[in-house]
Parts: structure tokens; sequence; C-alpha cells
């Protein structure tokens, strides 16, 4: 099942891939401090909670919407997934995480019209 | 008896004798396949359907766990930024029904088929048999009601809803059993692909769905559990006193300190057990021995054919097994 169709196309698999990456850096203690894995803990809630009501809902309505979307949220994925490739430089990954993250949310936005 | 009627007569009798030994033949090399096929198809079924029906309670059981242990926390049906919550439905019934009967009609084809492969003559075919495909025949119209997610694939599960009771009446019409059989088999499997198909990419959705479900449970009990023991070891420390000092306040009891420690366990095998039971795989397993049936229809001579069907559909009865299992102890925590 797609968010949405287009060059780069981002599956709620991939989403869900995601998540699960950064529920993981949450529980690791031997290279994140307190600090951070509760961060990585916070963005996994939230990831969740987007997805959650992306699959749920009627998110394959609004096409137009989606697709308009879609571009800055395939820029922001390939960002994340060079960072989770070369953690050399923490701050990046969770830039991109972040970038992620809010490009998932205003996806939810425009298709659900609520806010997260 | 002139001898031209003689030889016509004996002529009938040879090509009818052919035609029932081919018949009777054909019959029989069909038979065991389709029951191994039918009693696989109707307990995967069964288990994708349960599936189905446990997905809003899934998201309940998540939400409601969140609010056990995050005291802040209401229960809303809608919360402050609008979103609905899990709270109530996640998934809407209507859409699971129509996926339950999709399911149900799959088995109902193959309780057909091996009526028909076990039937002596097409005339003990029950006129009840044919009552139970006419109750699917509104399906394809209950599917076009569906709105919003769950019309995603109404087409497509309505197209193959038809196209089985087409090709499963065609056979009681036909009354000739293993032309009927063949007939049904061949212009069963695109139908009943075409609804496995679409079952497989929406169950992909659900299955990775479950697993990231369970991953931020998982997260989310360990980050509890753990930030408790932060509370239990730390040392208070007062101002200006000499003597010992006091055990740090806890925010959790010893036994229900045991308690979390349990659901972050137990959510941990959930969490393996989802990645490892996957319903899109039993899925996958039924396309192929839906298949391999096809190809085995076809040409029933084959034993390449024969062969394939048969190791097609032990593999698949051995994926439904540990699945079933998994998911009734899923239901049970």
């Amino acid at each position: 099942m797609a968010l949405y169709m287009v060059d780069d196309e981002l599956s709620v698999a991939d989403c869900a891939d995601i998540g699960i990456w950064i529920n993981e850096q949450s529980l690791n203690f031997h290279k994140y401090t307190k600090e951070q894995r509760d961060w990585f803990h916070a963005k996994g809630q939230e990831l969740y909670r987007c997805l959650d009501l992306l699959v749920g809902q009627r998110f394959d309505q609004g096409t137009d919407l989606i697709q308009a979307a879609s571009q800055e949220l395939a820029t922001a994925k390939a960002k994340l997934e060079a960072g989770i490739k070369n953690q050399k430089d923490l701050t990046e990954t969770l830039e991109a995480v972040n970038g992620f993250l809010s490009n998932l949310k205003q996806l939810v936005e425009m298709v659900l019209g609520v806010v997260i | 008896m002139n001898t031209n009627l003689l030889s016509t007569f004996r002529l009938y009798v040879s090509v009818a004798s052919v035609t029932i030994a081919l018949s009777a033949c054909t019959n029989i090399s069909f038979k065991e396949p389709i029951t191994s096929y039918t009693s696989a198809m109707s307990a995967s079924s069964a288990v994708i359907s349960d599936y189905y029906t446990q997905q809003n309670e899934l998201s309940r059981k998540f939400y409601f766990t969140q609010l056990k242990y995050h005291k802040d926390r209401r229960v809303e049906l809608v919360d402050e930024g609008g979103a609905p919550t899990a709270a109530y439905l996640r998934y809407s019934p209507e859409g699971i029904k129509a996926r339950r009967d999709a399911l149900d009609l799959i088995s109902a084809y193959g309780n057909q088929l091996a009526i028909l492969a076990g039937a002596d003559y097409p005339e003990r075919i029950s006129a009840s048999s044919v009552g139970i495909m006419n109750g699917y025949k509104d399906l394809s119209e209950s599917f076009g009601k569906l709105k919003g997610q769950e019309a995603k694939y109404k087409v497509q599960y309505a197209e193959g809803s038809q196209d089985l009771v087409a090709a499963v009446t065609k056979m009681y019409a036909e009354h000739e059993r293993d032309k009927a059989l063949n007939t049904a088999i061949v212009e069963g499997y695109p139908a009943a692909n075409k609804i496995l198909v679409t079952l497989q990419s929406d169950l992909q959705t659900f299955s990775k769905m479950n697993q990231f479900r369970q991953s931020t449970q998982f997260s989310d009990l360990a980050k509890i559990y753990n930030d408790d023991i932060l509370v239990r070891t730390a040392v208070p420390v007062k101002a200006g006193s000499k003597g010992p000092s006091q055990p740090a306040p806890t925010s959790y009891s010893e036994s229900q300190r045991i308690e979390i420690l349990n659901q972050v366990q137990s959510t941990a095998a959930l969490y393996e057990g989802a990645v490892v039971n996957r319903p899109d795989d039993v899925v996958a397993a039924m396309i192929k021995a839906n298949d391999d049936l096809y190809a085995y229809a076809k040409n029933p001579k084959s034993e390449n054919s024969l062969v394939a069907l048969n190791a097609s559909l032990e593999t698949f009865n051995a994926r439904i097994k540990p699945f079933v299992e998994f998911y009734a102890k899923q239901r049970e925590n």
C-alpha cells in the first residue's frame, strides 16, 4: 500500500521500518545518552501515531494533495536513509528523523485534516 | 443384427468404455489433491478471516496499554487535534466483513470442488450446495458499497467474487463432473487469484503495522521500566544531613514493577511473533497452491504437476499451523 505514487514510492512498510529503527535506537544504551534515547522514544511514538492514522483513515483519498506533499516527503526519506547509513554525524541523523516526521505530520494534516 | 450394425454397436461400446475409464481415472487423480487443497484453503481462510477481525482489537489493546501506564492520558474517541483515537474502531466493520466474505467465498469454492470431485454421480450434488453459492451472489454488491480506505480494492474484490460465483455456478449447470471440475478450476483460478493477490497486498500493510505496533509498545514499556530503575537507584542527597540517606521513593511498587517487566517480556515475544508469523506469507502459500492446482488441472497426467501440487500443499499446511498458534496466543495476551 503506497502512501503516494511518484518517482520514489514510499510505502507504509517503508515508514514502519523507519519507525522500528527509531524504536530500536531508543533502547540502545551503548550509542546514546538518556536524553538522546528519550528523543528517539518520543519520535517513535509520534511516528506510530501518524502512520496508524494514515493506515486507518482515508489516506488514499485526495490523491492531488498527497502527490503535492510527496516530493518533500521523498526528499526527507532520502535524507533519513542517508543519515541511517552514515551515522558518523548524529546531528544529521536527528535532523533527518525530524525532517521525515515533520513531513509525515504534514501529510496527515493534509489528508485527514488533523494536527498532530 | 447385421455385420455393419454389430460393428457399429461394438464401436459404441468401446468408445463408451474408454470414456468411462478415462472419466474414472480423471476423477481419482483429482480427488486427493482437491480434498487436500480444500482443507488447507478452509483452514487458512478461517485464520486470515480471524486475523482481520483482530485488527481493531489489537489497535485498541495498544491504546489502552498506553493509557494504563501513562496516567496523564484520558480515554477519548477524538483527541484535541481532531484525530480519531483507537479507543473504538480503527478499521470499519464493513471493510472487515467484506474481506471476510471474500475469504469465505474462496473456502466455499474449494468445498464445491471437493463435493464435485467426491461425488459418484453428478445428480448427487445437492441443490443445497448450489444454494451456498447463491448466498455470495450479492457479495460484489456489498463491496460496491464500501467507502474510504475500505474501498481501495473494492473493484478487484467485486470482480473476483463475481467470476468465482460464475465459475462454480457453471459447473452445476453443465452437470458433467470431470469436465465441470476442470472448468471450475481453470475458470475459478483467475478469480480466486485476483481476490488472493488483493488480500495479500492488504495484509502486507497490516502485517508491517502489527510489527511496528509491537515495536512501539516494547520501546514504551521498556522506557517506563528503565526510568523506574533510575528513580530507584538515585541516591537522595539531604542538604546538611550527616545521617544515612533514606531509600529513594519509587514510582511503582514491587508487584507493579514485576508486572511491567512481564508486559515487556510478553510484548517482545509478540513482536518476534509478528515478524515471524506474517499473514501475507499464508496468503502467498494460498496463491502458490492455487497456481499449482491450476497447473495440475490443465495437465492432470503429468507427475511433475502432481508432485508440485502436493509439495505446495504440504508447505501451505506447515505455514498455517504456527500462524494459528501465534494468533491464538496473541488473543490471550
